[in-house]
């Protein structure tokens, strides 16, 4: 039972930082560009206000369209719930693994993937397809970025990883590997320049927007809440994994969340939008750092 | 035990007699065919009894003497036997109730054949697993191929129906002659028949005699199981063949030839050197990248899930290349995981590749056609068929709570082991492999996206498919039963580990500790390490969905009514053809991995007068099937050049023949004494 207290516990408060992290990053990267930018808590004044709008339906959808956005939060969701994020260890960390965060995250993609096909406009299909394609490529470098711990402890769950990680010394070259495709990885799973950009308007520039064009009210919500919780769920991930200097404590979990969350903000506003056929070379290059890492790692190049 | 056998055997041959007898076309036709499947059903039952006894401890082990001693028949059914019995026979069951309402939708003159040779072709794939020397083997290795090349010819009035099926015969039986080569070989080194003697001598054989029978037995089972590159047959005979021919012969057959690779990589031939292993888990990594790219590129369903079927054999082999490979380090505890995870995955594959053929069928029947770019919006009209291709498609691409995810974790769970425990060489390998399984499992995902989406959702792009009704409960029940079984084995996973293990334990003669399994929600490695439970993450996804509908609910009075809106195309007329198509949504994939592709495209303007006056612009793209033209066309030109100089000999003068008989008898003389 207190198992599923501890779940509930973490779920909410994940629910409720999330977009207080997304405030973060568009107030830091309004500041590097010279702007004012949005108040910090911007992110919570538009989900409360699309849950006020009026929710609209594409003629041709089906069912898909309606049940996609709530089945995404809660896949983002459960998926936070096998990692140690404020609770040690995670709620569910008896039943999950770094694979079956990837396996959630995956479905999360296929069902965003079908209800952008769902809408039956070119949008949608277009923005399916280059999510696909995005996420075909980003799944090898995802898993990448833990190959150097699992290479050494033998398993892929969060406390031999975390241990592994630990072990090995702050500054290293398969850190500073690690760290580089994370960046990579990073960009990519949140949707963010140079291979997504989150705040464009036009259509033919969007991969993540284009998918979820005709969402609109407290669907659209939903989308943003799910997209803002993968961002922090990726974060932490990367937190997690690849970071020195762990110590314990809720504030300083907190810390690196938010360092890392800058490190976003300053990595987006540096880089120009990719063209799209160049991505398959710069997440390439993520997994060849990350494989890199891992073969440094089982040859004792520390 | 010999009643069931005797007993099953004899159901499947009156079903097909009987089937065969229904008159097409004839008010007496249903009545006969639906006893013709009640008979085949009671041959499924029997031998699943079978099975399940042989699971249990209670294997059968029939002789049947034609002679004197090597003259004979041997049938048994080990534990590995055993669990491929129950995978025909259960699936196949499965697909008789299917095929009894889908053959009513073929046209009259091919229900008889159709009719006849399916439950003959069940017949023959349950005695290739169930035969315990060459000679059965044999025997029934080739009825199961010409059955099932019968059925691939089942329209066999269209010239591309005939080539297939020739295609397929030839490599085929390219792959029983390798099979009979290794026999040989084998049968000669120890001098008798029977695999329970071979499973005895075969490992105190000299080396390169195990290698070159283990290499035969490659190419032979490699044949069948359609491995890059001995793949090219798949993709032609699936498409022609009836749709639950096609999934027996995708979710059945294949299994077929892993049991054959299965029985001897690791029971007889026993522990090789390290290159079996290599080359097992290169073959099937090869695979699986290869046919998940070329299933992308398809638009007809059928093909697509054919070369889908390349990529899971692939990713089958990879698990059973590590298992070599373990047992080649002296690692039994990782052997044994990475078998259970190819076995699991084979059952998997049976699953969910079966309902994903069957309901390819269905919506064919419904009149949507096979052509991904013709379909659309039939998940309104033909709800149970949609959701359970949903469901597969979720399946096939691994991802959780379906049982895709829990084989291909224990394949990834005996990768790392084999990174951590393998020493830094075979590390690089395990990198690889994990890699290229992460990569397959992002583009099947990819793919089944867009099969998904294209066939199901969105609005109708023909008419024929705007009028498409769902098909009748015989034809949904049956794959809704596949698809929960695919979700209920993603679930509780513990459910067949323990089944899985003894097999796998009984294989490899390892005597390692089962695969531990805590409980039939948690699914837990022998050597500690990750556990999973998806059933408690897939509960609290659902938790969250429930509660936000309860919230959206609640906040209903805070925001205008939920309204139908016409979508955003740039101000245009939105029309059904406007949506995205199968080649569109493939166009960066194709972009992207274009130097497997060789992507071509042509332009052909037609004008009249004068290059300015077009009349006509087509436009035309593709890709280049590099195995069709760089290994297999170049091979038949060689064999045909080779037929053309051989027949030379072949002049009509007998002479030369007598000459040429003298020779061979004074050669024979010579060495043979």
């Amino acid at each position: 039972m207190g198992v599923w207290v501890a779940a509930v516990a973490q779920a909410l408060a994940v629910l409720l930082l999330a977009p207080l992290v997304q405030g973060l990053i568009q107030r830091l990267k309004a500041a590097l560009q010279g702007r004012r930018g949005a108040p910090l808590l911007q992110p919570y004044f538009t989900l409360a206000k699309l849950w006020r709008r009026q929710d609209l339906r594409p003629e041709p959808a089906s069912a898909v369209f309606a049940v996609a956005p709530r089945l995404a939060l809660g896949l983002v969701l459960a998926a936070s719930l096998c990692l140690p994020l404020l609770w040690r260890p995670a709620p569910l960390g008896w039943g999950g693994d770094f694979i079956l965060v990837i396996g959630l995250l995956g479905l999360e993609r296929f069902t965003l993937g079908l209800a952008g096909l769902d809408t039956g406009t070119p949008f949608g299909g277009l923005g399916s397809s280059r999510a696909s394609l995005v996420g075909a490529l980003v799944e090898p470098a995802l898993f990448a970025l833990a190959l150097p711990w699992m290479a050494v402890a033998g398993s892929t769950a969060w406390p031999a990883l975390l241990a592994a990680s630990a072990a090995s010394a702050p500054a290293s070259v398969v850190r500073f590997f690690g760290l580089a495709a994370a960046l990579i990885v990073s960009l990519a799973e949140t949707g963010r320049l140079p291979v997504d950009n989150p705040d464009t308007h036009l259509e033919l520039t969007m991969i993540h927007e284009a998918q979820v064009l005709e969402y609109s009210g407290p669907q659209l919500a939903l989308v943003g809440l799910a997209q803002m919780l993968k961002q922090l769920l990726v974060i932490a991930l990367v937190s997690d994994l690849l970071l020195p200097w762990r110590f314990g404590g809720v504030l300083t979990v907190l810390a690196r969340w938010l360092g890392l969350a800058a490190g976003l903000a300053v990595a987006e506003s540096l880089s120009a939008k990719l063209r799209f056929f160049r991505l398959p070379g710069y997440l390439g290059a993520a997994t060849a750092l990350s494989s890199a890492a891992a073969v440094l790692q089982v040859w004792g190049v520390r | 035990m010999t009643g069931l056998l005797l007993g099953g055997l004899l159901a499947y041959v009156c079903a097909g007699l009987l089937g065969a007898a229904a008159p097409p076309g004839r008010p007496a036709e249903g009545l006969v065919s639906r006893l013709a499947t009640l008979l085949g059903l009671a041959g499924a039952a029997a031998f699943c009894a079978l099975a399940v006894r042989g699971l249990g401890g209670a294997p059968l082990d029939l002789r049947l003497a034609l002679g004197p001693p090597p003259f004979g028949l041997r049938l048994w059914a080990p534990p590995l036997s055993a669990l491929f019995v129950l995978l025909i026979s259960g699936v196949g069951a499965l697909t008789s109730v299917y095929a009894e309402a889908y053959v009513g939708h073929l046209p009259p003159e091919q229900r008889r054949g159709v009719r006849l040779w399916t439950p003959l072709f069940l017949a023959a794939m349950t005695l290739v697993a169930l035969a315990g020397d060459v000679v059965a083997f044999l025997m029934a290795w080739e009825a199961m191929s010409l059955t099932s090349y019968a059925l691939v010819l089942t329209d066999g009035e269209r010239p591309e129906v005939v080539r297939a099926g020739t295609i397929y015969l030839l490599l085929t039986h390219a792959g029983t002659l390798c099979l009979l080569g290794a026999f040989l070989l084998l049968a000669n080194a120890t001098g008798s028949m029977d695999f329970a003697v071979w499973s005895q001598a075969a490992r105190a054989l000299p080396g390169a005699l195990r290698s070159g029978s283990f290499v035969l037995l490659l190419l032979g089972f490699g044949s069948k199981a359609a491995l890059v590159p001995l793949h090219v047959w798949l993709p032609r005979a699936h498409p022609v063949a009836p749709s639950h021919v096609s999934g027996l012969m995708s979710g059945v057959m294949l299994k077929v030839a892993v049991y054959g690779l299965v029985l001897f990589a690791c029971t007889i031939l026993g522990p090789g050197p390290l290159w079996w292993g290599l080359l097992v888990l290169g073959l099937g990594l090869l695979s699986a990248l290869l046919g998940v790219l070329y299933a992308l590129m398809e638009h007809d369903l059928k093909r697509l899930l054919a070369y889908h079927s390349v990529e899971n054999l692939g990713i089958i082999t990879m698990g059973l290349g590590v298992a070599l490979l373990a047992q080649h380090a002296h690692l039994p505890l990782l052997a044994l995981v990475a078998l259970v995870a190819a076995l699991y995955h084979t059952i998997n594959h049976a699953l969910f590749k079966t309902a994903l053929f069957l309901d390819a069928g269905s919506l064919q029947a419904a009149g949507a056609g096979r052509n991904l770019d013709a379909m659309g919006g039939l998940l309104r009209r033909m709800p149970w068929t949609g959701l359970s291709l949903l469901a597969a498609a979720a399946s096939i691409s691994g991802l959780p709570p379906f049982n895709g995810f829990v084989s291909e974790w224990l394949t990834y769970q005996s990768l790392v082991q084999l990174a951590a425990a393998g020493g830094p060489a075979l590390a690089l390998c395990a990198f690889a492999g994990l890699l290229g399984l992460a990569l397959t499992g992002g583009l099947a995902a990819a793919c089944f996206v867009k099969v998904g989406g294209l066939a199901l959702l969105g609005s109708a792009r023909t008419a024929a498919a705007g009028r498409a009704e769902e098909v009748p409960a015989a034809m949904y029940g049956p794959v809704a039963v596949l698809a929960g079984l695919c979700l209920l084995l993603g679930l509780l996973p513990g459910l067949i580990v323990p089944t899985l293990s003894a097999v796998a334990g009984a294989v490899l003669r390892s005597g390692a500790a089962p695969a531990a399994a805590g409980g039939a929600l948690l699914l837990a490695l022998p050597w500690g390490g990750a556990r999973i439970g998806p059933a408690a993450f897939a509960l609290a996804a659902l938790a969250v969905c429930a509660a936000v509908t309860a919230v959206l609910a609640a906040g209903r009075r805070l925001r205008p009514r939920a309204a139908v809106a016409v979508p955003w195309a740039c101000g245009q007329v939105l029309t059904p053809a406007g949506q995205y198509s199968a080649t569109g949504y493939a166009k960066p994939f194709r972009q992207v991995f274009s130097l497997i592709y060789r992507p071509v495209r042509s332009v052909v303007v037609e004008s009249v007068v004068h290059p300015f006056f077009r009349t006509q612009v087509r436009y035309e793209g593709g890709i280049v099937p590099v195995f069709d033209r760089y290994v297999y066309a170049p091979g038949l030109a060689g064999l045909l050049g080779l037929a053309r100089r051989v027949r030379r000999l072949q002049s009509g003068s007998l002479r030369l023949y007598l000459g040429c008989i003298l020779c061979t008898l004074i050669l024979l003389l010579a060495f043979v004494r």
